[in-house]
């Protein structure tokens, strides 16, 4: 998929693992693009015990890519500003379902208590993405930017979604985006993501996001039979 | 509207500060002083007048400080706007009210304004 995108742009295709090999990979398009993709120095132990200690233990490819890169970049506090960032989630999170109607404040307190914990993938104003393991085994990537997309879909493992990243690097220097977020909606980006459409990972937070779509539809629809 | 922050309701571009004549740019070693990270519309930079131990407390070990006049930014087709910066990672008024990025000029595309960052 996306064969013609590396060509069209004479880059390396990405390779077919998530190793070594796909971080050489990484590295070689951020130095073509002229961009940092996903900081290049991994996390300080102290940290992912700190967050092994509050959330378990992760996923596999967590636990790699905690050892190559550093959510939170160089920002000296950064497991600080992902304990204030997932409680913002949260909250989020909270008043969305409930201003969807339908579940009261203990139905969604129990759904929080039994879904599975969030991780940091990447702490930012404008990219700040974050990771759930599903039921079924799989790396779960959504969107973690505090607003109306947070909780929205991203992607399927993290290879994908890194890839992902990297088209929109490359979609952004084509098509003159203004803003990141404009970047994230164009389809090829969205495509890369790889999101099944037959069983689709759940989660109380995708649940939020998508109770402030359908709030939004509802928006749109009340302005249009208004008029 | 005026674009506010969802995490403090602060505005996104306080057009209070007068535009500083020096601005200081935390980078590492291993990368280039004036290059986007993904997502990034702007690269981050704050007024001179804030202290380099000030700045640099909120940055891991090993980072550094570049100095540099805005007008020569500016020269580069660069614009310099306020902007209310990262308030989770600054947790510091005076940070965050001194906070400026480096956007690129009126109509740089995305590879015209990694060009000129380039030049810098």
């Amino acid at each position: 998929m996306f064969n013609n995108i590396w060509l069209y742009r004479n880059l390396p295709k990405p390779p077919d693992n998530f190793d070594e090999e796909f971080f050489n990979w990484l590295r070689e398009v951020g130095k073509q693009l002229d961009v940092i993709f996903f900081d290049n120095t991994p996390m300080p132990s102290k940290n992912f015990e700190q967050l092994k200690r509050t959330l378990g233990n992760p996923h596999g490819e967590l636990e790699y890519f905690y050892s190559r890169c550093t959510p939170w970049g160089p920002k000296r506090a950064g497991l600080e500003i992902w304990n204030s960032q997932s409680q913002l989630i949260y909250q989020q999170t909270r008043e969305n379902l409930l201003s969807r109607g339908g579940l009261a404040s203990a139905d969604i307190e129990s759904a929080l208590a039994v879904a599975p914990p969030l991780w940091p993938i990447n702490l930012s104003p404008n990219a700040s993405a974050i990771a759930f393991a599903d039921g079924l085994g799989r790396l779960v990537i959504l969107n973690g930017n505090i607003g109306e997309n947070m909780g929205g879909p991203l992607a399927m493992g993290l290879r994908n979604f890194i890839i992902m990243t990297v088209i929109g690097e490359i979609v952004w220097e084509e098509k003159n985006y203004q803003t990141y977020d404009a970047v994230s909606g164009d389809a090829m980006v969205r495509a890369a993501g790889l999101w099944p459409y037959d069983n689709p990972p759940h989660h109380p937070v995708i649940d939020a996001w998508e109770a402030t779509q359908l709030s939004g539809y509802r928006r749109k629809m009340s302005s249009v039979t208004s008029e | 509207m005026e674009e506010k922050c969802p995490k403090c309701g602060k505005p996104k571009y306080p057009q209070d500060g007068q535009k500083p004549e020096w601005v200081k740019r935390v980078y590492e070693n291993s990368c280039p002083q004036y290059q986007l990270r993904q997502g990034e519309e702007g690269l981050s930079i704050f007024d001179a007048k804030i202290s380099d131990s000030d700045i640099l407390g909120k940055f891991r070990s090993g980072s550094m400080i570049e100095i540099k006049r805005t007008d020569e930014i500016e020269s580069k087709g660069l614009i310099v706007l306020q902007t209310h910066g990262d308030c989770a990672h600054f947790q510091n008024d005076e940070l965050e009210d001194n906070h400026w990025e480096i956007r690129p000029g009126p109509d740089m595309n995305r590879s015209q304004f990694k060009a000129a960052l380039k030049t810098l």
